[in-house]
């Protein structure tokens, strides 16, 4: 069973019960829990940009990220 | 422009008994890879080839509407074991299927180092290449040098390396108000470059006509066209203008009259000067045309012929005048034909209309002669305003750079990224596929507002 809150001695330690983060707002594949406690996995995907002044180099970056090639 | 790198996606041997391929997948990569396939000659024999092919290059990467400007077929290997020979029939080269494509080889033979080898592609065109489909490729050969040393081909990769480009596509939108027809009508999706005929039949003067090129107005750009009048006629009145003209030794024989037209091309009139007589006549050929005629076209179809003859004066010019200004080119029949043919004279500078009244076909005669069969003089034109048949065309043409801004300020139709604090104009823009940057023309689709985004 998930905890999402830990109280000792009258003193609230660990609180998540009005955490607002869903998975869709985590970094792709990137760890934490939700306000139920349960531990979830994030599947929030970026596409990278990168800036440069020269023609980018075939060993930067994955397919679907993007290069702005600007003047020197 | 954009470049893509193709690959290939299988391999084959000519005969599996004494051929063989290991690792295969590690071909199926560009000439950057460092890790490799390998095809071996099994057999202890130093006189049979056997052969590797790599096919199923992915021509599908590459838009239907690409404009391919120029390819290069390229292979990384190397090999031990292999024949010395110099012979062409143990260079790589080019197939579709099994069978090698002209005299296609690549630029060396295959040797114990590593070498990135390209195809001299010849008379080799795209077109040519992607219709092979699957079948096209590079065929390797093998052959042992020693018979009891196998000949190992180690392949890293190959490619077909393209560049391209791409015509971007704009939606064109058209309505007519009113109770007339469009055509085309509602909206139809064309590329920079295109000549769209807008055909408009309204049915009164107050049908109106709107058209829009991806949401922006371009009404006012639109060339509207008259009713479209040809008119035509036959050689007028006869005029003999030249004083160098000998009426003892020359004459002009007009045996059916003047004004036949090129249709009847049984009579003719004809000319003939002394060798020392040189004459110029002309016919009058002018039109009355209204004063807001649009003039789209004039000129002259002529049959005649010179008489033959190794006089090298001899000449029979014709040309379409008016005053003393020439409004087409001057032809000669001593060297277009000394048996009856047609020949068009065309006005390239457009006469006015002033022009046109006054306008003549000129003979210039020297020494023998020849016979004007026939000639008629066209013009072709339209009123503004009339109303019975619109023609609008228009191109389509690219537009300014559309506006995409990465927050900040500057102009609205360029592409800015603030780097350093300070805003800088992006100008080019890649996006990576399949491995390879490929140059972006449309920047306008290169983000959006549903992926989420972080610098690199």
């Amino acid at each position: 069973m998930a905890v999402n809150k830990v109280i000792y001695a009258n003193t609230t330690l660990i609180d998540t019960s009005t955490d607002t983060a869903v998975a869709s707002d985590i970094a792709n594949g990137k760890t934490a829990h939700s306000k139920e406690g349960t531990k979830i996995t994030g599947t929030l995907a970026f596409i990278t940009y990168y800036t440069g002044t020269s023609t980018p180099s075939a060993s930067t970056g994955c397919d679907g990220d993007i290069y702005l090639k600007v003047a020197n | 422009m954009a470049t893509i790198r193709l690959i290939p996606s299988t391999s084959a041997v000519s005969n599996s008994s004494y051929a063989s391929i290991s690792n295969a997948s590690n071909m199926y990569s560009n000439t950057d890879s460092t890790t490799y396939g390998t095809f071996t000659h099994n057999r202890a024999s130093t006189s049979n080839t056997y052969y590797g092919y790599l096919r199923g290059f992915n021509f599908s990467v590459v838009p239907d509407n690409a404009i391919v400007s120029n390819f290069t077929v390229k292979i990384k290997a190397s090999a031990t074991g292999h024949t010395t020979s110099t012979s062409s029939s143990y260079y790589m080269s080019l197939v579709n299927n099994t069978t090698q494509i002209g005299s296609t080889s690549a630029n060396g033979r295959l040797n114990t180092t590593v070498t990135v080898f390209t195809f001299a592609e010849g008379s080799l065109t795209w077109d040519t290449i992607k219709g092979y489909g699957s079948n096209f490729g590079i065929r390797i050969p093998m052959r042992r040098s020693s018979r009891n040393t196998a000949d190992v081909v180690s392949v890293y990769g190959a490619e077909i390396e393209v560049e391209y480009t791409v015509p971007t596509p704009r939606t064109i939108t058209t309505t007519l108000s009113g109770n007339g027809t469009i055509s085309p009508s509602g909206s139809n999706t064309y590329y920079d470059g295109d000549e769209i005929n807008l055909i408009i039949t309204p049915t009164n003067t107050s049908d109106t006509v709107t058209a829009t090129r991806d949401g922006a107005d371009i009404t006012s750009q639109l060339v509207a066209h008259g009713a479209e009048i040809d008119a035509n006629r036959v050689l007028g009145a006869f005029t003999l203008e030249s004083g160098s003209f000998n009426s003892g030794e020359s004459w002009f024989e007009d045996r059916e009259g003047k004004g036949h037209d090129t249709s009847d091309t049984t009579t003719s009139n004809y000319y003939s000067v002394s060798s020392s007589s040189t004459a110029v006549f002309t016919y009058d050929v002018g039109f009355n045309l209204p004063s807001n005629a649009n003039i789209t076209r004039v000129y002259a179809i002529i049959n005649a012929h010179a008489e033959s003859s190794s006089n090298a004066n001899e000449y029979m010019c014709f040309q379409l005048v008016s005053g003393s200004t020439d409004l087409s080119e001057e032809i000669n029949f001593k060297t277009i034909s000394t048996s009856n043919t047609n020949h068009t004279l065309e006005c390239d500078t457009l006469p006015t209309v002033s022009q046109i009244a006054v306008m003549k076909l000129r003979c210039r005669l020297g020494y023998y002669g020849g016979a004007l069969n026939g000639a008629t003089v066209y013009v072709e034109y339209d009123i503004g305003g009339t109303l019975d048949h619109y023609t609008y065309t228009f191109t389509v043409s690219a537009d300014t750079t559309i506006a995409v801004v990465i927050g900040g300020s500057g102009d609205t139709d360029k592409l800015y990224v603030k780097i350093n604090g300070t805003w800088v104009e992006v100008t080019t823009a890649y996006k990576k596929i399949n491995g390879a940057w490929v140059e972006q023309s449309n920047i306008a689709s290169l983000f959006n507002t549903t992926d989420n985004y972080k610098k690199g």
